[in-house]
């Protein structure tokens, strides 16, 4: 499902565009690198992506389907549920629920049934299995970091988007979680945008793109 | 989202129990107060269906009601025995049911009366035969439930109205025989031993002319006895007949001075005229006085109706507490949640599904305490009924909902949505991207 982002621009008060005329294409099922340090208005696109902001201009569009645009009669919901899996760096998992709960709710959100057997293949490739009980405060970084990417895999997504997925992680956790990104996006055959500052992950994907000061260009 | 508001609930459970607990006392409180009313009401207006007044001693007029009436207190007194002629012969009254308390058995009151007791309350026999003479007893159906008495059976009363009042019956020269049981009336009568008024003064010893009639009657056959025995004991010491015959003097001497007396009288009019005349003539003209069971009860459901508003006033003011708290935890956990509530939005939880979350979560709260107040209130009359005679007395019964708890248990839900609504639309206001740019 191809992703077009179209001259987005954002500001957040006169003289301070943090998005300026940003434009991309993600083919369906590649991966691609969003690269820029902290502040550089990574996280601003990757919710306007999501449907989560609402952009001052152009707009952004997933398999034909309208995600963002400065209309707000745009709703981003249902492309976000059927469409989306996303990973963030902190917001992993539902606190009052345990790590299966929280797989079978997004399932339940998102598609509306429950597959306990892709929830039992994701823990399983995740090496987490053995953790679905826990609840997410019983869970390592590295575990937690593993069931969010299990959370947004399980909906079966056609984009994974994740965002800083690496940055509380070392080197080995960094490249295991990478790997796994990866590897998952391929199984469930969905396009992969990770959008980070850290550089290591950039010979894991072919396409890169930098933002900085508000524009975007290829690495 | 049920299942998600009940994790909720789960996740924090200090909160939850605390926020049931008050709701639970407030709906136990307001349903016992409805039960206690409702069926203290009904069982004081059934009871005194029929008795247009009570005769009995001087005394609190109440007490009076409520021991002749009610069988829960003690009498005011005695009262002669002519006071029944003297009624029975007024033109203005219709029937006139003669009462002889003061004893129980295993604390079910013996009540000595006539048959016209049983047409008060439209009792009638389920089995055997109704007493005709000492020491015969007709048994109330709770009675025969509880005790397991059975036709033909002998039991001994013990002094006093109440099962604990003595244990040393003193009564154990005149056993009464149940020669039937009456089938469930729903009225006093169900828990009351009817015997007849001479029944009463044998087991107490005291002289009436039945008794003398009866006596008389048998006095040949005893003195054949007598005889027969004085044949085999020929050797026998007059001495010790002598100081039997004079002490046998004695206690009938005794019994002769106890003059047969009556407790109440209840009386029921034979046209409105009596309903003037009757009370002034008992209280102006007699020793005794008149009480109006209708007057009586009005007055003491008046009195309980004081205390069961101001309790009742307590109870939904513990409610609207209950409902505050609910408020309160809500609110707070709305923020402490915005990191869930955020996530839940980005895995496609629509505003509406927020939305009702927290309202789910308010209901299953109230719903929780509506239940458990329910249970206890109910288990509280089964206690209540169990552990105090009163209570039995008045024939309190659990477990029977009156419609108006299902208004309470409406009301409190009511206030559980109520609760949860601010805290709710603050939820689906969550914006998701703020929340996130924050947690980054």
């Amino acid at each position: 499902m191809q992703l077009i982002v179209d001259t987005i621009s954002k500001s957040y008060g006169p003289g301070a565009a943090i998005l300026d005329s940003v434009s991309f294409t993600l083919p369906e099922s590649e991966q691609a690198l969003l690269l820029g340090p902290s502040g550089s208005g990574k996280s601003t696109l990757l919710n306007i992506i999501c449907g989560l902001q609402r952009p001052d201009k152009g707009q952004v569009s997933i398999g034909g389907k309208l995600i963002a645009s400065p209309d707000s009669k745009t709703s981003g919901d249902s492309v976000r549920r059927t469409s989306l899996g996303i990973v963030f760096q902190t917001l992993r998992l539902v606190s009052a629920l345990s790590l299966r709960a929280n797989l079978e709710l997004a399932q339940k959100l998102q598609k509306g049934s429950i597959d306990r057997s892709l929830i039992d293949e994701c823990l399983e490739k995740l090496g987490i299995a053995d953790r679905a009980n826990a609840r997410p405060f019983e869970l390592s970084q590295g575990e937690a970091q593993r069931a969010a990417i299990a959370r947004a895999v399980v909906v079966s997504p056609q984009l994974l988007i994740a965002d800083e997925p690496t940055s509380a992680l070392d080197s080995d956790n960094t490249e295991r979680v990478a790997e796994l990104l990866i590897e998952m996006a391929q199984s469930v055959g969905a396009g992969l945008l990770i959008a980070t500052h850290d550089e290591r992950l950039s010979r894991f994907f072919s396409k890169s793109f930098a933002l900085k000061q508000g524009e975007l260009n290829p690495c | 989202m049920l299942s998600l508001a009940y994790a909720y609930l789960r996740d924090r459970p200090l909160t939850t129990i605390l926020n049931i607990l008050l709701l639970a006392i407030s709906v136990a409180m307001l349903v016992l107060l409805l039960q206690f009313g409702s069926q203290f009401e009904k069982r004081f207006q059934k009871d005194a269906e029929g008795i247009d007044l009570v005769v009995g001693s001087k005394g609190s007029p109440l007490q009076l009601i409520l021991s002749s009436v009610f069988h829960i207190d003690q009498p005011t007194g005695n009262i002669p025995l002519s006071s029944l002629d003297l009624l029975r012969n007024d033109p203005a009254t219709a029937r006139v049911v003669p009462l002889a308390l003061g004893d129980n058995f295993q604390g079910y009151r013996i009540v000595g009366t006539d048959a016209s007791f049983l047409e008060i309350h439209q009792a009638e026999l389920a089995q055997g035969e109704m007493f005709r003479k000492p020491p015969q007893a007709v048994i109330g159906a709770n009675v025969a439930a509880e005790t397991g008495a059975k036709l033909g059976q002998k039991f001994i009363g013990s002094h006093g109205l109440s099962e604990d009042s003595e244990t040393d019956s003193g009564h154990d020269h005149a056993p009464f025989e149940t020669i039937g049981i009456l089938a469930p009336t729903g009225t006093v009568v169900d828990r009351l031993i009817l015997t007849s008024v001479e029944s009463v003064w044998d087991v107490h010893g005291i002289a009436h002319e039945s008794e003398h009639e009866h006596e008389h009657g048998s006095e040949h056959d005893h003195d054949a006895e007598h005889d027969a025995e004085h044949d085999h004991d020929a050797g026998h010491d007059h001495d010790q007949d002598a100081e039997e015959a004079e002490s046998g003097a004695q206690l009938q001497d005794a019994r002769a001075a106890l003059e047969p007396e009556l407790t109440a009288l209840l009386v029921s009019y034979r046209n409105a005229s009596g309903a003037i005349r009757i009370p002034a003539m008992v209280n102006r003209q007699t020793e005794m006085q008149a009480a109006v069971p209708a007057t009586e009860t009005a007055r003491l459901l008046d009195l309980l109706g004081v205390s069961l508003e101001g309790a009742r006033i307590f109870a939904w003011l513990l409610a609207a507490i209950g409902g505050l708290a609910i408020f309160v935890a809500l609110f707070s956990m709305a923020r402490s949640r915005e990191g869930d509530l955020a996530l839940l939005r980005v895995m496609g939880a629509t505003r509406p599904q927020l939305f009702s979350t927290i309202l789910l979560e308010g209901l299953v709260t109230a719903a929780a305490g509506a239940f458990l107040g329910w249970i206890l209130a109910h288990g509280l009359i089964t206690v209540a009924r169990n552990s105090f005679a009163t209570m039995r007395d008045l024939g309190l019964t659990a477990w029977q909902p009156a419609p108006q708890e299902g208004f309470i248990i409406l009301a409190v839900l009511l206030i559980g949505v109520i609760a949860a609504i601010i805290p709710a639309l603050r939820v689906m206001r969550v914006d998701p991207a703020a929340i996130l740019s924050r947690a980054s």
